[in-house]
């Protein structure tokens, strides 16, 4: 298909567009703008208040939650004792080494689904 | 003795762009004299409205004031500023539920706008288009865009802006014949 344009409609769009006197909108445009960067700089400041007061208010519940969850995903799955063959396997031999194993295969079994869909 | 501000006239735009992006607001008023007209004539083929338009527009260029930070080509500014007007129109668009329905002609609009005037009757064959196809119409028509450059400014599949843009042209030659010197006005208003 061409981008041939009504040479009718063009000519109408060109006439329908006269330079606007802008005076007043500009003088509306003007005032609206003055303090509008001031605003969102107070705006991002109460924002920025409110996540540190909020952040105050819930920092220990969340750092003992990360504790826990940390102390969860480390735990030895199979008892290989303490030392040097435990630091070792500690990548695979804990619950967050199962849990990317799992999320792994799963990942892949969706992919050969794909495949088998699309083919 | 002159100030810089009085030189902002004849300043070339990414200049004026440039000192407004470090926040001076003689070079944004500079601009936003330069733009307006243009702006406003978008806006109101877009919408049809004048009030509504230079309300949108005046949104345009608050805007614009607020994030020329994360403009990179000064240069670019002209298509930048166009992509926000559009991005403000298709906003109010959904949030008026506009665009609902974008597949039906309005037939009974054309008749609803019965003011003289060539561009108060542009407008009001305009506004028997859905919102989309308008936009469309717009941009080819009123901004001179290809259709991949709207395809691209409006995020949407070639084939749909070519539709839309031929569905348009056909019916705003059925409302406007008139100018044509056929019949067919008188019979459509």
């Amino acid at each position: 298909m061409t981008e041939d344009r009504d040479p009718m409609l063009q000519a109408m769009f060109s006439e329908a567009s006269p330079e606007l006197d802008g005076e007043a909108f500009i003088a509306d445009v003007m005032a609206r703008s003055r303090f509008t960067r001031y605003r969102m700089a107070v705006g991002s400041l109460a924002v920025a208040a409110i996540l540190v007061a909020v952040a105050g208010v819930v920092l220990v519940p969340v750092q003992e939650l990360g504790a826990i969850l940390a102390q969860g995903l480390t735990m030895a799955l199979i008892d290989v004792g303490e030392g040097w063959w435990s630091l070792i396997m500690s990548p695979i031999n804990s619950v967050a080494g199962l849990l990317v194993l799992l999320v792994k295969m799963v990942r892949m079994a969706m992919k050969r689904v794909r495949s088998a869909s699309y083919a | 003795m002159p100030e810089a501000q009085d030189y902002y006239p004849e300043c070339p735009e990414p200049f004026l762009v440039g000192l407004a992006h470090g926040g001076d607001r003689g070079a944004f008023q500079e601009l936003v004299r330069r733009r307006q007209s243009w702006l406003r004539n978008l806006m109101r083929r877009c919408c049809g409205d004048a009030t509504l338009s230079d309300d949108l527009a005046q949104q345009v260029l608050l805007k614009v004031w607020l994030s020329l930070r994360s403009l990179r080509e000064a240069q670019a500014f002209g298509a930048w500023m166009r992509r926000l007007a559009i991005s403000i129109w298709l906003q109010h668009l959904r949030k008026n539920d506009a665009l609902r329905g974008a597949d039906e002609l309005d037939e009974e609009a054309f008749s609803r706008h019965d003011t003289p005037g060539e561009g108060m009757d542009l407008d009001a064959a305009l506004a028997t288009l859905p919102g989309l196809a308008r936009l469309c119409i717009v941009l080819a028509y009123h901004e001179g865009m290809s259709h991949p450059e709207i395809a691209e400014l409006m995020e949407i599949p070639l084939g749909t802006v070519k539709s839309h843009i031929s569905r348009g042209t056909k019916r705003l030659q059925q409302v406007l014949s008139a100018y044509r010197g056929e019949p067919d006005a008188e019979e459509a208003r």
